[in-house]
């Protein structure tokens, strides 16, 4: 291996523009998730302290091992829906230590709403419990919700992928023997009953844990049977006679000093890889991105400045360099584990695709964990590349990817348009976790080209009609295409509607990716080989 | 010679005394109640008897079983050590009746001295100087006594002793009141009313003489002792000689107790306590007719094993030395470790032993009598064990001692071992400027200083014990471990 | 969660905050580096902040005593115990079975200990103690001697000794 040579020159006015461009985008991200995080109206952070509950976040320290990192996904989830009423989407979901032992949490957030669960919380929900399953980490549920969303239930019900994929998660874990421990510290309705009933190990507080299929108010709508809340589902009905819940708690400390001893006698997973050899900070300078990432969507920068700045001591092994040049493979070690990297510098040719499928078979053959950079906008079309097979190539990039047995990662770190994104383990392609950078932007292809050729392609309608084309409408449609796509294309948008597991700040990626890959190697990898290559 | 001697005791003191019975070849007897079963003077002992009584305490007191525990065990003598049944006049009879010897003074003689009134009045017949004070006092006799001798006044029990049943009266307002209750407490713990009133005398240092005798009238001295350092009346460091003592004083007291137990023809071991005045009086005190606590300081200073003396009296072979042939050298201190908590007021403290590592010196003797694993309850007294230094000098073995208690370990029970080491580094000590109210006058000097840094590493070494805690700090996988308090 | 501790009658919380390069652990408001080699037989050996310590330690239950440079301390471990009393508690107690009042050990107003014998109840031929689980003060008894009982009937009702943290 040898260390990445750096080309950057930190005086330049261009690193200097960019640096400040990108500086300035990871501060908003600070700022909009320190707001989704902590700001709440006063009225709903007085009524938990009236109930004498923790907050979820006070909840969630306690729990940890301190001292500990936690990595937080999607904490931005649903900041674009809902007229911003759900921050977060209603609840945390993340990866920590609990007692030495990496473990998901999913803990409600009764300062929204109650904590009632919105579509987007379910798919967070499941999510983070998809997550759990792919990796084999065991669960940690902290339980105060008021239920679903009621006005929205057509999109959090009936489907496959909505609220009974939860549970259908939860028996699945379960099943694999991956644990789950539940601890109620407010109510748990309806089908949030069933979280802590499928939990393998669950605790209640006395007073303010509840859980019950339904509540006082539908109780006594469908049979007239007035009883109290806690008489219905409470800490002493259900674990002094029905059984339902396993350790009483007088209080939140002590539900959360029962719930990390039950985790303490949880047997250690033994992972399928260790780390090969220590770590090593990398010796670039890793605050240096700010100023590598361009301040424009259509730049391109060098992938080799962003693996120097990742991998232990800079340290690279580049695969095939001198072909296929728009995609650099090779490996490195991540936090002492060994990965092969894939990174786009330029858009994929027909030699680095199938320089991609190449090296993704070698990191199969290997069992080299994945990590896939993207900055991509798309193949190169065009007749010349059509001929020479570039869509065969392509198809080849994607077989080999989605096929591949070992753990793949994925981090967006500029753009990614089109069927780009298949090739590089877009979010369709079960990577263990995926993550954005600010300044990212996804879609179809780029709002320019979309507007563009959405009005190309009325244009020849009307043509075919005989109609004239009337320029304020052509206008029109071109400027409303491009804001939608503005809208639709952020990093934010993508990460309000759950595509990405969440935005990081670029200089805490080698810390994600770290817990994510150390989570990822919990599992043992799948069963190798391909599928058909067209040749 | 004596055959078999059974140790009527517990603890230090009957550890001790089968120590010197093996080394004389003379078979050892230990009782012991079931709460002690797993006691070392149990291991110590050639053969040892258990005893049946409801509360600890009361088994070595039960003077009938005892008895009957050296026949069965074919003893000839039964040594009484110290406290329990030692001073018991009527139990020193019942074993002579019985046959057997008891290893002290005839029954007579411990009657005599146990009445500090009569003890008293005897002394001064001898002409040993005591305290001015007054005896059976009618209350209205008393006060007018009070106003002529002055005050402030100490109040005894008749039957007391040992620190116990005493009260100090600082004028005339209290003095009925203190003497009502004076009288009621003796009744309850001595079964004898009887109180009588000495001049207190202020800053007093505490001197006793260590006699021994043979019965025949032919008495020795063993040199005196200070025992001036004591809280809740109860001796905590002694020491031989007695620092910045004249000899003329020196022989005065000495003379005086010889003169005392002459006239009483006393046997076997005794000493003779005595006030000491700032103004250089001395008035008797006591004499306690039994071997005491602190007698390791004569033994260094003289080279004896007052134990064997015993024992050769008690076989009637008399003193092995004459008065000429004492002459003590070098310096000797004591001192007696406690399970207390000197900062809580000297409460009690109990526990169990966890850990017990002695440390081995030259010069440096400990006398315990307990082993790793034991229960320390209220049952028993709280002393655990003494440490003795011997030196050329007093400051040479000041610091035998102080060093000895630095590696003393003696953890599971709270214990006054810090407090005892930290009185030894006092510079009013180590001046020898003694009197009884020491550690009071001194008793902010004699707190512990603060030392965070230290407390810091003490609370960590704790930590480190706990197995919840080693797997937080050690358990923890890698990158989270090297990754640290991160979120993103 | 933070460790409660008593050093020697002083109450203090830790808390580990690193682990590499060194173990660093907060006591109170003070951070300390500790590099820790463990000893066999209660000696231990360990460097906080720079500086070396060597010394005695045992454990007597939840104390550990420690022995360094000459003086002793007694820490005592708190654990994660619930500062309101545990979750065991009731203050209504009923019946979990039918049966029948044998005695009744306490009256009206009396003030109970955790373990004194509230009643004594016999059920399918066997008998039972019903005992007070925390210190309180009893409310009412609510059946009397050779009263038969079904299952949920309320027996004894308690006022706890300590208000509850809320």
């Amino acid at each position: 291996m040898r260390t990445v040579q750096s080309s950057v020159r930190t005086s330049s006015p261009e690193f200097r523009r960019r640096y400040a461009h990108n500086k300035a985008l990871a501060q908003q991200l600070r700022t909009r998730q320190e707001a989704a995080r902590h700001e709440r109206a006063p009225r709903d952070l007085e009524r938990l302290a009236s109930q004498g509950k923790l907050l979820p976040r006070q909840r969630l320290e306690r729990l940890l091992d301190p001292g500990t990192p936690f990595l937080e996904l999607s904490t931005l989830a649903a900041n674009m829906s809902y007229g911003g009423e759900s921050p977060g989407a209603s609840c945390i979901t993340g990866i920590g230590i609990v007692c030495g032992r990496e473990v998901m949490v999913h803990a409600d957030d009764p300062t929204v709403k109650g904590g009632a669960w919105y579509p987007l919380t379910i798919k967070k929900i499941v999510r983070a419990l998809d997550v759990a399953i792919e990796n084999r980490l065991p669960v940690v549920h902290l339980c105060d919700s008021a239920g679903g969303q009621l006005q929205l239930q057509s999109q959090l019900f009936p489907d496959r992928y909505m609220a009974g994929r939860i549970f259908r998660n939860q028996s699945l874990l379960s099943k694999m023997g991956v644990r789950q421990l539940a601890i109620v510290f407010g109510h748990c309705t309806a089908g949030g009953a069933y979280v802590p009933a499928l939990s393998d190990y669950n605790v209640i507080v006395r007073g303010t844990g509840a859980v019950f299929l339904g509540g006082p108010p539908l109780v006594k709508a469908a049979t007239g049977e007035i009883v109290s809340v806690d008489e219905l589902g409470g800490c002493d009905l259900h674990t002094r006679i029905s059984g339902t819940c396993d350790y009483p708690a007088a209080d939140e400390d002590e539900a959360l000093a029962i719930g990390r001893d039950i985790v303490a006698q949880w047997e250690r997973q033994p992972k399928w890889r260790t780390p090969e050899q220590s770590s090593e900070a990398p010796l670039l300078d890793p605050d240096d991105l700010y100023g590598v990432i361009p301040d424009d969507i259509k730049q391109t920068f060098d992938m080799r400045e962003v693996i120097g700045r990742i991998a232990d001591g800079s340290r690279f092994h580049e695969y095939k360099p001198a072909y296929g040049t728009t995609l650099v493979c090779g490996f490195a070690h991540l936090w002492g584990y060994r990965i092969g990297l894939l990174a786009n510098n330029g858009i994929l040719f027909n030699d680095s695709a199938i320089k991609g499928a190449h090296f993704i078979e070698l990191c199969n053959q290997n069992n080299t964990p994945l990590l896939f950079l993207q900055n991509i906008t798309g193949y190169m079309i065009g007749r010349e590349y059509e001929a020479a097979g570039i869509t065969k190539d392509g198809a080849k990039m994607i077989m080999a990817q989605s096929c591949s047995h070992v753990p793949k990662l994925t981090v967006m770190c500029h753009g990614s348009f089109g069927a780009g994104n298949y090739g590089m383990c877009g979010r369709a392609f079960d990577g263990r976790l995926l993550f954005s950078w600010p300044n990212h932007q996804i879609a179809v292809m780029g709002g320019e080209q979309a507007a563009a050729t959405l009005v190309e392609v009325k244009v020849r309608q009307l043509q075919r009609t005989g109609a004239d084309a009337d320029p304020a409408a052509l206008r029109q449609l071109r400027e409303a295409t491009l804001k939608a796509y503005e809208e639709q294309t952020s990093a934010y948008y993508s990460t309000s509607e759950l595509w990405d597991d969440g935005i990081l700040d670029p200089v805490d990626t080698r810390n994600a990716l770290g817990i994510g890959l150390s989570a990822a190697l919990n599992a043992p990898p799948g069963v190798p080989g391909n599928g058909v290559f067209r040749f | 010679m004596l055959r078999r001697v059974l140790v009527a005791n517990r603890g230090e003191i009957a550890c001790r005394i089968l120590r010197t019975l093996r080394a004389q070849g003379i078979a050892g007897v230990a009782v012991y109640h079931h709460e002690d079963r797993a006691a070392p003077h149990v291991r110590l002992a050639d053969a040892a008897v258990p005893l049946d009584a409801e509360v600890p305490t009361a088994a070595y007191l039960d003077q009938a079983q005892i008895i009957e525990a050296a026949r069965h065990a074919g003893a000839d003598a039964i040594h009484p050590g110290y406290g329990f049944l030692s001073e018991n006049a009527a139990f020193a009879e019942r074993v002579a009746n019985a046959g057997l010897i008891f290893v002290g003074p005839d029954a007579g003689t411990i009657r005599l001295m146990g009445d500090k009134i009569r003890a008293r009045e005897f002394a001064a017949e001898q002409g040993v100087p005591v305290a001015p004070g007054i005896l059976e006092a009618q209350p209205g006799q008393l006060a007018a006594w009070a106003a002529g001798v002055g005050f402030p006044l100490l109040i005894k029990a008749a039957a007391g002793g040992g620190g116990k049943g005493m009260r100090i009266v600082r004028n005339g307002a209290e003095l009925a009141e203190s003497l009502r209750v004076a009288a009621a407490e003796a009744e309850r713990y001595f079964g004898d009313g009887r109180v009588y009133a000495e001049r207190y005398i202020e800053q007093p240092r505490h001197i006793e003489v260590q006699v021994l005798g043979d019965g025949q009238g032919n008495v020795v001295h063993l040199f005196e002792r200070e025992c001036s350092l004591q809280r809740r009346y109860q001796k905590i460091v002694e020491e031989s000689p007695a620092p910045n003592l004249s000899p003329t004083l020196r022989a005065a007291i000495c003379g005086a107790a010889v003169r005392l137990a002459q006239a009483a023809r006393y046997r076997n071991a005794g000493t003779v306590e005595f006030v000491l005045a700032p103004d250089g009086q001395f008035y008797f005190l006591e004499m306690n007719t039994r071997l005491q606590v602190e007698h390791p300081v004569t033994e260094y200073v003289l080279n004896v094993d007052l134990v064997a003396e015993q024992l050769r009296i008690a076989a009637g072979a008399g003193l092995s030395f004459s008065q000429t042939d004492l002459a003590p050298r070098g310096h000797a201190i004591e001192c007696r470790i406690c399970a207390e908590e000197p900062e809580h007021d000297f409460r009690p403290a109990t526990g169990r032993i966890g850990l017990l590592r002695v440390p081995q010196a030259p010069n440096l003797r400990f006398d315990g009598g307990i082993s790793p694993g034991q229960a320390i309850t209220p049952a028993f007294d709280s002393m655990l064990a003494k440490l003795v230094a011997f030196g050329a000098t007093r400051a040479a073995a000041a610091s035998t001692l102080q060093q000895g208690l630095h590696e003393l370990v003696l953890l599971g029970v709270p214990t006054n071992i810090d407090y005892l080491a930290r009185v030894l580094r006092h510079p009013q000590f180590l001046a020898g400027q003694l009197h009884t109210a020491f550690l009071v006058q001194y008793a902010q000097d004699l707190l512990p200083p603060e030392a965070p840094e230290q407390a810091a590493a003490a609370t960590l070494a704790a930590l480190l014990t706990d197995a919840d805690f080693r797997h937080a700090a050690f358990d923890v996988p890698e990158p989270h471990a090297t990754i640290g308090a991160w979120r993103n | 969660m933070a460790y409660r501790l008593q050093v020697d009658g002083r109450e203090l919380e830790a808390q580990i905050v690193a682990r590499r390069p060194e173990l660093g652990v907060r006591i109170g408001t003070v951070r300390h580096r500790i590099c820790a080699q463990h000893d066999a037989a209660g000696e231990f050996s360990l460097s906080v902040d720079g500086v070396g310590y060597r010394g005695w330690r045992c454990r007597v239950g939840d104390e550990v005593h420690v022995r360094l440079q000459g003086r002793t301390y007694v820490v005592r471990l708190m654990g994660h115990e619930a500062r309101t009393p545990g979750a065991e508690a009731l203050d209504e107690i009923r019946a979990s079975m039918p049966g029948v009042v044998v005695a009744v050990q306490c009256e009206s107003g009396q003030a109970v200990k955790a373990g004194d014998k509230l009643l004594t109840l016999e059920s399918m031929k066997l008998q039972t103690s019903i005992v007070a689980l925390r210190d309180a003060t009893v409310r009412e008894v609510h059946v009397t001697p050779e009263a038969v009982f079904e299952r949920g009937a309320l027996l004894v009702s308690l006022v706890p000794e300590e208000s509850r943290e809320s």
